[in-house]
């Protein structure tokens, strides 16, 4: 777990292992949200705070619960558990201290704890195997990854409100190509070589 | 307000088709639709789950306030999707593996919360088991045809057999996140055409 | 709908720790019912891997949590019908996996890549890559670092699976007992 090892980590939680990109997760909200720019600067620093909070104590919660009880089947639940407090804590704190930003996403707030990225990470950091500043690290790193995805898509949405489309295509269809051709050009991270191996040795599993 | 089992059936798979119109779980669309059968395994998965959390939901409805109506829809639907995860690692092994974690995460599929806030929340049981099945088959059949897509032009293959032999061994492109953005983009513009066209008709 | 939004926050706690506890009521029991059929395939799954760098495979024994370092995801000493002597095999990696099979005296016999989910990778038996990890066989586990010509596979990629078999060695030297000191194994 060396330093390099916890940078490469990072740099592909945000760019070669992209939630949204290369994991296909957190589709819903970036779309749902990306109409809304002001919105969307929250929601993701909510997601960014809930994924961090999360995998730290989905972590936790694995290593020191369910695996001394052998429990690891009751892992959905739990980590679902886990990410419904904080995200209910966030909107708390929100609507508390900063109430008027709490009036513009109050609509979107069950997209924070209903979205595939953040119970995702978690999970990821179970496959992959991570220990405690490995899942803290993906969780925080992917979560500035899909702000990354809702920053690049709400510039790309705006342009495509000017194009004129054939009538099934407007709208989500449209939003769906152009994702895709993002998702093209992230595809290009796959190939870097940071000379201790690269980050995806297969090109197609 | 009866509702009779093809109205279901129509607004589950075409006009309110969960996928496609509603948009709901893409996210899934996009990650399980590399191959026929993981597409097939999720979507009896998303139509089991979504039955029976509508069904408890509706059992429960007036009693959860509108507090904890994201919690109480959520921690339901997790409940379910791990008796499916152990089902299938237990009965269908080699599907699980190659789902990896897009099955332990359908508890946070947005299908589940929409359609028991909009549905179960306010009807019978026996309703919301019909909502559960025609919403569930609406987004299968979304998946499923994704799926049947991607694998053709991807590997040339459906359920791994391959169809054209060594003429057509796929396009990559297909396989790949990129190509599963692209396909799903076109399924749901052809859904949105079809339910167009059969609205005008009327 | 209108009488129970006048009911105060804690109610909505309890009844979602309630609807919690049900959940996970029933997740225990469905795991009592499918944790053997899980724990068949389980094993069933192990053994097949196992298969793809030794024959005559009939049993295994578990060391991940004794002797499994940082990188490795199992280790599992061979146990085979012939009663030949002890071979270990050694899963590494995260995304990319391989595995590592070793010789009672900590030679290396070969080497395989598994797709994440434990299955030899289809991409992974082109003719080039088979050359590549062709070339880890034979090579000693007490060997200092593990080096092989600059072959590259046409999927596989091969500092990858050098980084995989010197993390497998380090693991079976530490095992065998090989850092420098004789030490006697079964």
């Amino acid at each position: 777990m060396s330093v390099s090892s916890l940078l490469l980590l990072c740099f592909s939680a945000v760019f070669a292992e992209n939630l949204v990109f290369t994991r296909l997760l957190g589709v819903g909200p970036l779309i749902t949200v990306s109409g809304k720019p002001k919105a969307a600067l929250t929601v993701g620093a909510l997601i960014t705070a809930v994924m961090t909070l999360s995998s730290a104590l989905a972590f936790a919660a694995r290593r020191f619960v369910l695996e001394p009880l052998g429990a690891q089947f009751l892992q959905i639940i739990v980590y679902v558990v886990i990410i419904v407090l904080l995200s209910e804590g966030a909107g708390l704190l929100l609507s508390r201290f900063l109430p008027a930003l709490y009036g513009i996403v109050s609509v979107y707030m069950p997209l924070v704890p209903a979205n595939c990225a953040v119970l995702g990470a978690s999970l990821l950091s179970v496959q992959f195997g991570h220990g405690f500043v490995q899942s803290v690290l993906f969780g925080f790193f992917g979560s500035l990854g899909f702000a990354l995805a809702l920053f690049v898509f709400c510039g790309v949405r705006e342009r495509l409100e000017l194009a004129d489309p054939p009538r099934s295509f407007a709208g989500v269809p449209m939003y769906l190509v152009a994702l895709g051709l993002i998702a093209l050009a992230f595809c290009g991270f796959k190939g870097v070589d940071f000379g201790g191996g690269s980050l995806f040795p297969f090109t197609l599993s | 307000m009866r509702k009779s089992v093809s109205y279901f059936a129509k607004t589950g798979l075409l006009t309110r088709n969960p996928a496609a119109i509603q948009l709901l779980g893409l996210c899934f669309l996009l990650a399980a639709s590399a191959s026929l059968k993981d597409a097939l395994t999720l979507g009896v998965c998303a139509v089991l789950v979504l039955v029976c959390s509508n069904v408890t939901l509706s059992l429960l409805r007036g009693l959860i306030p509108d507090s904890a109506r994201v919690p109480a829809y959520l921690i339901t639907a997790a409940g379910f999707v791990t008796v499916a995860e152990l089902a299938v690692s237990a009965w269908l092994p080699s599907a699980g593996r190659s789902l990896g974690i897009y099955l332990p995460l359908m508890a946070v599929n947005s299908l589940f919360l929409a359609r028991a806030d909009a549905f179960a929340s306010e009807n019978g049981p026996a309703a919301s088991a019909l909502d559960g099945v025609f919403m569930g088959l609406g987004y299968a059949l979304v998946l499923v045809i994704t799926a049947f897509v991607r694998e053709l032009l991807g590997a040339g293959r459906i359920f791994g057999f391959s169809v054209f032999g060594r003429a057509f061994t796929g396009v990559p492109f297909f396989a790949l996140p990129a190509g599963a953005f692209v396909c799903l983009g076109f399924v749901i513009a052809a859904f949105r055409f079809v339910k167009r066209k059969t609205e005008e008709r009327k | 709908m209108q009488k129970s939004n006048e009911r105060g926050a804690f109610y909505g706690i309890a009844v979602t720790a309630a609807i919690t506890a049900l959940a996970v009521i029933l997740a225990v029991l469905v795991n009592l019912a499918a944790s053997p059929f899980i724990k068949r395939n389980a094993d069933e799954s192990v053994r097949s891997t196992v298969a793809l760098v030794f024959d005559g495979v009939t049993g295994y024994e578990d060391l991940t949590e004794d002797f499994g370092v940082d990188g490795t995801s199992a280790l599992y000493r061979v146990i085979s019908g012939t009663g030949g002597e002890d071979r270990y095999c050694v899963i590494c990696g995260n995304d990319a996996r391989f595995i590592v099979g070793f010789r009672g005296d900590g030679i290396i016999t070969a080497v395989r890549a598994l797709s994440a989910d434990g299955v030899q990778l289809k991409a992974g038996q082109t003719d080039a890559d088979k050359e590549l990890l062709a070339q880890f066989g034979g090579i000693s586990a007490d060997a200092e670092g593990v080096h092989i010509k600059n072959v590259s596979g046409a999927t596989v990629d091969a500092s990858a699976a050098v980084g995989a078999v010197n993390t497998a060695c380090s693991a079976v030297r530490a095992l065998l007992g090989l850092d420098g000191e004789a030490s006697e194994e079964e």
